[in-house]
């Protein structure tokens, strides 16, 4: 699979507080990766750190393959559109000028891109406005399209949806889509609304603590919160021939844990089991929304 | 380096600071030199037109200070600062962006001034009787001192991220070196000797004695340095007609070099947040 991001054992320490710890990342091309994650779990200093804010102590990440020491990483850069907690627009300027000092930035011989920038954030009507005038979401709206000026590849947007009202999040939510769909922009978004990036992320990273707990695909993640039965027995692998011998879609979690797809029957399926001098200890029905899947993860974590 | 320059440029041209502050300019020459011609028509007073061009030294530093402290510190306020690292821009080339701003800014309030008081001060107290060289040399001076007063304001925007802590700094800097340096012009113009008086039979005697307050000629030498060395410190010799400003140019040079590799060097370690 091909990575716009890639981050190997990044670590990141404030003094005595490790900020990053070890920490493992993998942006696909195209996605919109959700990145996961308490308050402080170290989100905004992973996105610092590949933005080229922060230093990393330890570790590398790669931008298109470019290495973070690489002297042509400032090049790639320029393919990096970016919010890093608030929108950074000059106050004093209005909407079109701000984007005009963007562009100006990238070195764009025109501006002919401005409205374009402000129909698609839904700004046009408001392109003469003082900046500093704006509400939050209308401000978020403007980093966005200051982050696009660029054409950006990669748009890396850090709690996007934080102060919003639920208009705003829903106009933010369905601009995301629009970017990621139409103009292939992969997008990594950093949010501790479960709820919401469970709406548009493709993949998932779930930080906790400066550790990447995990990384998942929308459909694996899917997968795992389908509405399940999980079986706990003394040996998994001896359940194995009958489950595939009755066709049964199932996943071993672990040795004494079996999730089980199919509908099935539980009587019969406890019987057959029995008829087979294979034990059962209990039968549960599960299904996990986001949320609990975060939990248990980070939970697992917690107690061990 | 053209565009990071030239998105600060169009940006302070649409900063109603940095209008407002050449308006002040041409309020200050204006004052001045109609205040001298009502002097001189009053008192007899004697009054050159060059005389008038360092006067913008004294103003020029909590100019820059403010403008510095705004326009630079709004980067880290607005959070723009990060949109340029961001998009690639090398550290050392944004911080140098700033500062050739700063020193364009310094530059035209400072010609603003000079055309002002040259023009106003020609036509009412005749032309200027020195010789293009010197005139040019003096300008130099001047504006060298105060791209360094820029150098050093510039080095604590880029490196204070907060705008009003930044802005204190700056503003209470410029009235720190200004005094500091009064207090050590004051020790320079003191003079070698003083006359003690005494009280004889033969009534008050007047007796030449050294002044303890004179320098020793090591001190004096140190105390020169200072006040060369120190923009504000030019400022003040300057407008006090006795100065030997040969070397200024070349101290204001050292203190821009200091003060920017410094700044560059310091902000290229930052964690900007």
């Amino acid at each position: 699979m091909n990575y716009v991001i890639e981050a190997a054992s990044l670590t990141k320490k404030y003094k005595n507080f490790k900020a990053l710890d070890d920490l493992n990342l993998h942006v696909p091309v195209g996605s919109i990766y959700g990145l996961i994650g308490k308050n402080g779990a170290g989100k905004t200093t992973l996105i610092r750190l590949i933005c080229g804010l922060q230093k990393v102590d330890t570790g590398e990440y790669y931008i298109y393959g470019i290495k973070n020491t690489d002297k042509e990483i400032l090049n790639v850069r320029s393919r990096i559109g970016a919010i890093v907690e608030t929108p950074a627009i000059y106050e004093n300027l209005s909407a079109r000028d701000n984007i005009i000092e963007e562009l100006t930035l990238l070195g764009s011989p025109t501006f002919d891109d401005v409205d374009e920038l402000l129909k698609l954030v839904g700004l046009s009507d408001v392109g003469a406005k003082k900046a500093g005038k704006f509400s939050l979401g209308m401000r978020q709206r403007l980093g966005i399209a200051i982050a696009l000026a660029g054409n950006p590849d990669i748009l890396i947007l850090d709690e996007p949806i934080n102060g919003l009202d639920p208009e705003g999040i829903i106009d933010i939510r369905e601009l995301i889509l629009k970017l990621n769909k139409e103009k292939n922009i992969t997008i990594l978004i950093s949010s501790h609304y479960l709820d919401e990036l469970s709406k548009i992320a493709t993949h998932y990273g779930f930080v906790d603590k400066g550790k990447m707990k995990k990384e998942i695909s929308k459909d694996e993640l899917i997968n795992k919160m389908k509405h399940r039965i999980v079986l706990k027995v003394n040996d998994a692998k001896k359940i194995i021939p009958y489950l595939d011998s009755q066709n049964i879609t199932y996943e071993i979690e672990n040795d004494k844990t079996i999730n089980i797809f199919s509908n099935i029957k539980i009587p019969k399926l406890i019987s057959d089991l029995s008829k087979n001098n294979l034990e059962v200890i209990d039968v549960l029905e599960a299904s996990e929304t986001l949320e609990n899947y975060f939990l248990n993860l980070i939970g697992s974590d917690d107690n061990a | 380096m053209p565009n990071l320059l030239k998105a600060s440029l169009t940006r302070i041209k649409k900063d109603r600071l940095f209008w407002g502050l050449a308006i002040l300019t041409i309020v200050f020459a204006l004052a001045l030199i109609i205040s001298a011609y009502i002097d001189r028509n009053k008192f007899n007073e004697i009054y050159k037109t060059i005389d008038f061009f360092p006067r913008i030294g004294i103003i020029i530093g909590f100019y820059i200070a403010i403008i510095t402290s705004i326009f630079v510190g709004s980067e880290y306020s607005c959070g723009t600062i990060r949109n340029k690292i961001i998009m690639g821009h090398n550290r050392k080339n944004i911080y140098l962006a700033n500062f050739i701003v700063m020193s364009i800014a310094t530059l035209f309030y400072i010609l603003l001034f000079i055309l002002v008081v040259g023009i106003l001060g020609t036509i009412l107290f005749g032309k200027i009787d020195l010789s293009i060289g010197k005139v040019l040399y003096l300008v130099l001076t001047i504006i060298l001192f105060s791209i360094a007063m820029a150098a050093i304001n510039v080095f604590v925007a880029m490196n204070v991220t907060s705008k009003t802590i930044s802005s204190m700094i700056n503003i209470l800097l410029v009235v720190i070196l200004f005094y500091g340096c009064m207090v050590v012009y004051g020790i320079l113009s003191q003079p070698e000797t003083t006359n003690q008086a005494t009280l004889t039979e033969e009534g008050i005697v007047y007796e030449e004695i050294p002044n303890p307050m004179y320098p020793s000629k090591n001190m004096r030498t140190l105390y020169q340095i200072i006040l060369s060395a120190i923009p504000e410190g030019q400022a003040i010799c300057l407008n006090a007609d006795e100065a030997d400003y040969t070397y200024y140019p070349l101290y204001s040079i050292g203190v821009i070099i200091i003060f920017t590799s410094l700044g560059i060097y310091l902000f290229n370690k930052k964690e900007i947040n």
